[in-house]
């Protein structure tokens, strides 16, 4: 059969150079005539198999390397998981524990036992290193996933009537929370940098502050992930 | 100062301190006249008990003798001397490819006595293969009473191999050749060398002890234009038949594998059998050089249809010696099996084309001879070079290299692994200098890998780790347990990338988040062969090394070629 060199070179997983060199020095039987590489497939087989050399012609896809935009395909984005969790106001408590205690009450479909674990998780985290990560903001969620849970990321967004001391790295006082409860890690982590890329614009920040509405809130979510997809 | 000198070293000594090539020429001339004396031993072993028995041989009861021959000779391996059965060479080519040389000292004298039992009571056996054995064991336990290296060894292992068959075939280059293609695989002068004082020095000590006719007597044969032409008609008829005797043994090997008879058991009901094919035809028994001999010199006086029977008779009689465990060597029966067939075909000339004058049936007999050596053993040099230094002159050297190469050509494609190396290819036990199997083979997991790696701890938070990798030069950092050193995880600087800007991040995210802990792990005593394959299945560069439980260091490509050439020289380069 006849084949392009690139062609070949890719079911061998050669760079063309190299096959071409081989060619030239007639390491491998292949011929090349007309720019085209004329073998036979199943003595180029045999031959692969004696070599210890890969060799299958069947087209594989072409993996993106860009490994965000691979991600942003199979998570889920920061603004489903928000609108999942909700945009909740009024609450009260002046310790980090209150705080918790209140916010883990505003998870949307969870049992009062799991409300419990939660709690607990949440508490055990902060206890390791505060969640405050500066600028008013802190993100408390357990440690690991909590097992059994399989269902879709929640991002619980909570602003505090009174701004409570986190024990944050900048040592700002804490107005605004944002819970996060993952199915795995690494939607954790992806999620995570998507909230910390959004703390960055100074604009968000504002808009934190003012408390605004959930349908301002969303707006601006949907607005700086739109960003970062575009790249 | 006083000089260190120790008999027992002679690589210590001034004369041989500076380059150890005269003293692997003098210790290979001792090796060539220990291994020629053991052949001249073995042969003479044989002759006095196959005579001793021709006797008896007129009685029908005597088919079980050459059963009896071999079930001694089992036992006496088996139980005596405690070895592993079979036919020699491949155990040869084994040490030579794993162990550095190394064999056994009873191999010294185990396959001599084994043989003679086998062969002397009429087995259908060779006497080279255990004389080759042996050779070799003598040359290795030379080079180790003597503190020698492994290469050394492995030299002086060759020129056992070589004293023996050149001293019993008389036949100093065959003997040379014969080392240089089948065991050692490697054509460098720092072997050529010493080889050939070895084969020079059994071939002395031979003739020497029974004179300069040893297994057959020089014949000179003029050869016409129309024969060269015929040898390539015998040329494949011989590969039809190395292919067929190839097959035969091997299958014979795989029945007697399935049979669950205690192994002397086996051998004996093999050499009954071959004792039964032996009452018909008497040609059969024995190494069969007498046969040969009256093939050369013309004197074999059966007609073509017996001829063919003899050939097929020999080949049934060979794979029921070796195939049901009896000791001892292809070589010769194949040389047997080679005369008939050319004989064969001299006697079909004949009959079609009565009018031309051919080349007498001794020189197709010869002929015949290097086709099945080329064949079976795959090596055509042997037989070219056997044969001329049989017939001690050049006329028949172009017939000669005409049968001898495309007859291993034609057996190649049917059979790629002579019947030597089949086990050992499948195996992977082959190993020749300078290839990639041997250098990967010669590498272990344990000088590949990398320690300075810096370990981190599943509780760090991302800016220590984010400090770690700093302070570092690698891009793999391996997570362990902080109580118990277990390892549990890896974390890459690709894991890493993502977040090495969000600074808001560093507080909120653990090594234990990052890390990867699906991962393939290679283990010390991995083979490098092994590792490297699920490197290359899975596209990855780098593997960590754990054994117990708990981190080594990494083995990375890199590394790998890093090691790889430097082997490759050391191996490569002769001088």
């Amino acid at each position: 059969m006849k084949l392009e060199l690139e062609k070949l070179a890719l079911g061998l997983q050669l760079s063309t150079e190299t096959l071409e060199r081989w060619i030239r020095q007639g390491r491998i039987p292949v011929k090349k005539t007309d720019g085209l590489c004329d073998f036979k497939k199943d003595v180029l087989d045999s031959w692969a198999l004696k070599h210890h050399i890969r060799f299958s012609l069947i087209e594989t896809p072409v993996t993106p390397d860009d490994d965000i935009s691979c991600k942003s395909a199979e998570e889920p984005t920061l603004l489903s998981a928000m609108i999942r969790g909700g945009v909740h106001t009024g609450i009260g408590g002046n310790t980090v524990v209150d705080v918790l205690k209140q916010v883990v009450n505003r998870v949307p479909m969870i049992s009062e036992a799991d409300q419990g674990i939660l709690l607990e998780k949440l508490i055990e985290r902060e206890r390791l290193t505060s969640t405050g990560i500066g600028k008013g903001v802190a993100i408390p969620h357990p440690r690991n996933p909590l097992p059994g849970n399989d269902r879709d990321a929640v991002i619980v967004s909570c602003f505090l009537d009174n701004k409570i001391d986190f024990k944050s790295i900048d040592h700002k006082p804490v107005g605004v929370l944002f819970l996060i409860i993952c199915p795995t890690v690494k939607t954790h982590l992806f999620l995570l940098s998507r909230i910390s890329f959004c703390l960055r614009d100074d604009s968000f920040i504002t808009l934190l502050s003012s408390q605004p509405s959930p349908d301002e809130f969303y707006k601006s979510v949907e607005a700086i992930e739109n960003r970062i997809e575009k790249g | 100062m006083k000089r260190f000198f120790s008999w027992r070293l002679p690589g210590t000594w001034t004369l041989f301190r500076s380059d150890d090539r005269l003293l692997l020429i003098v210790s290979g001339m001792l090796v060539g006249l220990a291994s020629g004396f053991a052949a001249y031993l073995l042969n003479s072993g044989i002759l006095f008990i196959f005579q001793f028995l021709q006797p008896l041989r007129t009685n029908t009861w005597s088919f079980f003798l050459p059963g009896a021959g071999a079930a001694l000779a089992v036992l006496f391996i088996t139980k005596v001397v405690k070895e592993k059965g079979g036919h020699g060479v491949p155990e040869v080519i084994y040490s030579v490819s794993r162990l550095g040389g190394k064999l056994k000292a009873s191999s010294m004298f185990s396959r001599l006595v084994a043989s003679c039992l086998t062969i002397g009571s009429g087995g259908s056996a060779g006497p080279e293969s255990p004389v080759v054995i042996s050779g070799a064991a003598i040359g290795s336990n030379i080079a180790r009473f003597f503190s020698m290296n492994e290469r050394q060894r492995v030299t002086l292992l060759g020129c056992g191999a070589a004293g023996a068959i050149s001293s019993i075939f008389n036949a100093p280059i065959a003997g040379l050749v014969f080392v240089l293609e089948v065991v050692l695989g490697e054509w460098s002068k720092v072997h050529i060398v010493p080889i050939a004082v070895a084969s020079v020095a059994g071939t002395q000590l031979s003739r020497l002890l029974s004179g300069n006719q040893i297994a057959f007597s020089h014949h000179s044969f003029p050869v016409s234009y129309h024969d060269t032409f015929a040898c390539v008609g015998l040329a494949f008829f011989t590969a039809l038949i190395s292919v067929l005797m190839t097959r035969l043994i091997r299958n014979m090997h795989v029945v007697s594998g399935k049979t669950t008879l205690p192994v002397w058991a086996k051998a004996a009901m093999g050499g009954c059998a071959v004792g039964l094919i032996g009452l018909a035809v008497p040609d059969v028994l024995g190494e069969g050089y007498h046969s040969i001999r009256d093939m050369i010199e013309g004197t074999y006086r059966q007609g073509i249809s017996l001829v063919l029977i003899a050939c097929f008779a020999k080949l049934l009689a060979t794979s029921l010696t070796l195939g049901w465990g009896g000791s001892g060597g292809i070589f010769a029966p194949s040389l047997v099996v080679g005369s008939f067939a050319g004989l064969a075909y001299h006697r079909l000339l004949i009959t079609l084309f009565p009018s031309l004058k051919w080349m007498g049936e001794g020189g197709y007999a010869l002929l015949g001879m290097a086709g099945l050596v080329g064949g079976i053993l795959q090596a055509p040099l042997t037989g070219i070079f056997l044969i001329v230094e049989i017939t001690g002159g050049y006329e028949v050297i172009l017939p000669l290299i005409i049968v001898s190469s495309i007859s291993s050509t034609v057996c190649y494609y049917f059979e790629p692994a002579s019947i030597y190396m089949k086990e050992l290819v499948e195996k992977g036990h082959l190993l020749r200098p300078g290839t990639d199997a041997r250098v990967l083979s010669d590498l272990s997991i344990q000088e590949l890998i990398e320690k300075n790696c810096t370990v981190v701890r599943p509780d760090m938070t991302l800016r220590e780790l984010i400090m770690v990798v700093t302070q570092s030069r690698r891009n793999y950092y391996p997570v362990e347990d902080a109580e118990n050193g277990t390892f549990l995880g890896l974390v890459t600087f690709d894991d890493i990338r993502p977040y090495l800007f969000e600074t808001m991040m560093y507080d909120a995210v653990f090594v234990e988040q990052i890390m990867n802990t699906e991962l393939d792990i290679a283990h010390v005593g991995d083979s490098v062969v092994d590792v490297l394959e699920i490197m290359d299945s899975r596209g990855i560069y780098s593997m960590p090394v754990v054994d117990g439980g708990v981190f080594i260091g990494m083995v990375s490509k890199a590394t790998l070629f890093d090691h790889y050439r430097k082997e490759l020289m050391v191996q490569t380069v002769n001088d």
